[in-house]
């Protein structure tokens, strides 16, 4: 199997490490994986070194039998898609010429084929955005920008996509449908994905599996209802968790100073 | 070497059910129409240019009618002496220097705006044209090459050297300290202060000829031009459009901030020195030919950007195209205003720049 795999990630910014010696469970291709954690826990971090964008001071990551650690920026970034937090910016692109530019961002020198602009597109269609794609980047809410991230993601397919706090600017309902776009891409395009969560309500009802993440390293690992169930996450969070079940049998938590 | 080691995921248009297929061709047709507007606006454009070079051609002190004009071109020997030198010497030399030195500050504005994801950056942002101030100082006072042999073009090498070498300082800089905008903009400011001393000091401790030279080469003057001139500024500008154009769309990607263009495949770090050291060449380049030329290569980009927004398939040919029309319509103005009188350009592209500037500023809207 095509999984990912990573063990003794160590990363450090300056003298402070803020990674240490992390080892991640393998991931499967179509499973969601939730990494929760408080701030500043190493979430991002972990995610960024995943995607080669941070220096590993030490460790190895590895897809299936291909080593990533030490590609090339390019090669590194068609195994793993990395859909950073923020966008932010203020280039004058439209949606979706952003989009194609995603696509074809990785290239030296190639020209924006029939097929780079279908799927371009279809990224827009894929994440419910294909009313903004003539508008300029600019002029978009905070959370339509994080649609956007997500078509970007999308545009050019890659192995593993990484997603940090995608549904931090969104509403009620578009937080539901991200994730339910990230679990059909996941699932039909066999893709391994990881997304760090907030929401721990959101973590149980649309991963397969989670990661607890504390001061920069892995706490629990295993179901959502696991995890969030085990003695580590009250602590980490320093809150006490009140379980409940839902109707339709689901665990449901509430935090509580 | 691209794909192999990847598992194949499929991400075409295959597996899409109708009512996305119809979906994906609306946006697709909308996506089409807007980029034939912003190719209809480039054309438009270079015509305009091609328009202004044939003005600026056919304007001077010199009454030449535009069939001797043409005569004067294609068959040299059919004309008179006097006529043939200034049409192979003066006009042509003058007319093509304009557009491509125009050209090469758009290019290098645009893309310096580009990796310093500043509007307010120029090619002399980072001290390109003080450096090579100094080093036309330099030649004019001291008598200085750095160069050995340099004979009549002592002037121009010394300040194209002294351009390259300041902008080698400031990438070794750079390279050390960490290659953000802010280190570049920074280390660039520092030297363009520092080169600014040192003229200076050349200024004060020069004759009062020297002086009128320097000052004059300063202002940046189209005059100067030959046409060996012409095919090695034409070189130069072949060299930084080829490079430009092969990472266009990394450089777009570049405009939506360093970490989204790193995680879309981009080596940002080794982009912003390459670029740097192309944006360096261009300016060291047309400073040292025609001098210190102002506003455009900031103004240009800006046109580009009002008018076909950041996607460098549009932004980078029209900020050319924009910078040569502003530079030629320029040195049509300097020669036109007093009869008889020809203006140093960088006094009127920075006289009729700024407002110009302003306007755009005050006026700006989305256009795209």
């Amino acid at each position: 199997m095509t999984h990912l795999h990573a063990h003794g990630m160590t990363v450090r910014y300056g003298g402070t490490t803020v990674l240490h010696n992390v080892t991640l469970p393998a991931l499967q291709p179509g499973s969601v994986t939730a990494l929760i954690g408080p701030n500043a826990a190493g979430k991002s971090t972990l995610l960024r070194a995943l995607a080669g964008l941070g220096p590993l001071a030490a460790g190895e990551v590895w897809l299936a039998d291909t080593r990533l650690d030490g590609m090339r920026r390019r090669d590194w970034a068609r195994h793993v898609r990395y859909v950073p937090q923020l966008f932010g910016h203020s280039a004058a692109l439209t949606v979706l010429d952003a989009v194609l530019v995603a696509r074809l961002a990785g290239d030296l020198h190639v020209r924006a084929a029939a097929q780079d602009r279908t799927a371009a597109a279809e990224a827009l269609v894929e994440v419910g955005i294909a009313h903004l794609a003539e508008r300029p980047v600019t002029d978009l809410s905070g959370g339509q920008q994080q649609l956007v991230a997500l078509a970007m993601g999308l545009a050019r397919p890659a192995p593993v996509l990484l997603l940090d706090e995608p549904t931090s600017a969104l509403d009620l309902r578009r937080q539901l449908e991200l994730l339910n776009v990230a679990r059909r891409v996941a699932r039909d395009r066999n893709v391994i994905l990881i997304a760090a969560l907030h929401d721990l309500n959101l973590a149980i009802r649309h991963a397969d599996s989670c990661i607890l993440m504390y001061d920069g390293r892995i706490c629990a690992t295993g179901t959502p209802e696991d995890v969030i169930l085990s003695a580590h996450s009250e602590g980490v969070y320093g809150v006490r968790l009140n379980k409940a079940e839902t109707a339709a049998g689901r665990l449901l938590v509430e935090a509580e100073l | 070497m691209h794909s192999t080691d990847v598992p194949h995921i499929d991400g075409g248009a295959s597996r899409a059910p109708a009512p996305l297929r119809q979906g994906v061709a609306a946006l697709l047709w909308a996506h089409q129409a807007r980029h034939r507007r912003k190719a209809v606006i480039t054309l438009s454009a270079l015509i305009l240019l091609a328009v202004l070079v044939i003005m600026d051609f056919g304007s001077g002190p010199a009454a030449i009618s535009p069939p001797d004009l043409l005569r004067a071109l294609f068959m040299p020997d059919t004309i008179s002496g006097g006529t043939r030198v200034i049409v192979w010497n003066i006009r042509l030399p003058v007319a093509l220097m304009a557009l491509a030195v125009g050209a090469m500050l758009g290019l290098a504005g645009a893309q310096m705006q580009t990796i310093l994801g500043n509007p307010l950056a120029d090619p002399f942002t980072l001290g390109v044209s003080s450096s090579a101030s100094v080093g036309a100082a330099v030649a004019i006072t001291l008598g200085l090459s750095v160069v050995p042999v340099a004979g009549t073009a002592l002037v121009t090498l010394n300040a194209f050297v002294f351009a390259c070498g300041a902008s080698l300082l400031v990438f070794s800089l750079t390279r050390i300290r960490g290659v953000t905008p802010e280190t570049m903009i920074l280390f660039g400011i520092a030297l363009m202060f520092s080169a600014n001393a040192v003229l200076g000091l050349l200024q004060y401790s020069s004759s009062e000829s020297q002086l009128t030279m320097i000052v004059f080469w300063m202002m940046g003057s189209l005059t100067r031009a030959s046409m060996d001139k012409v095919y090695i500024a034409s070189g130069v500008l072949g060299v930084g459009v080829f490079f430009f154009w092969r990472m266009r769309h990394a450089l777009t990607a570049l405009r939506m901030g360093d970490d989204r263009a790193a995680s879309l495949g981009v080596d940002v770090s080794r982009l912003r020195l390459w670029a740097f050291i192309v944006i360096a060449l261009l300016a060291a380049t047309s400073v040292a030919f025609v001098g210190v030329i102002g506003f455009v290569g900031l103004v240009g980009p800006h046109i580009a950007r009002l008018l076909v927004g950041e996607d460098q398939r549009y932004f980078l040919p029209l900020s050319m195209i924009a910078s040569a029309c502003l530079l030629v319509a320029a040195s049509i103005l300097s020669r036109t205003i007093t009869p008889g009188v020809i203006y140093p350009i960088g006094i009127i592209t920075a006289l009729i720049g700024v407002p110009f500037f302003l306007a755009l500023v005050l006026g700006r809207r989305k256009v795209m």
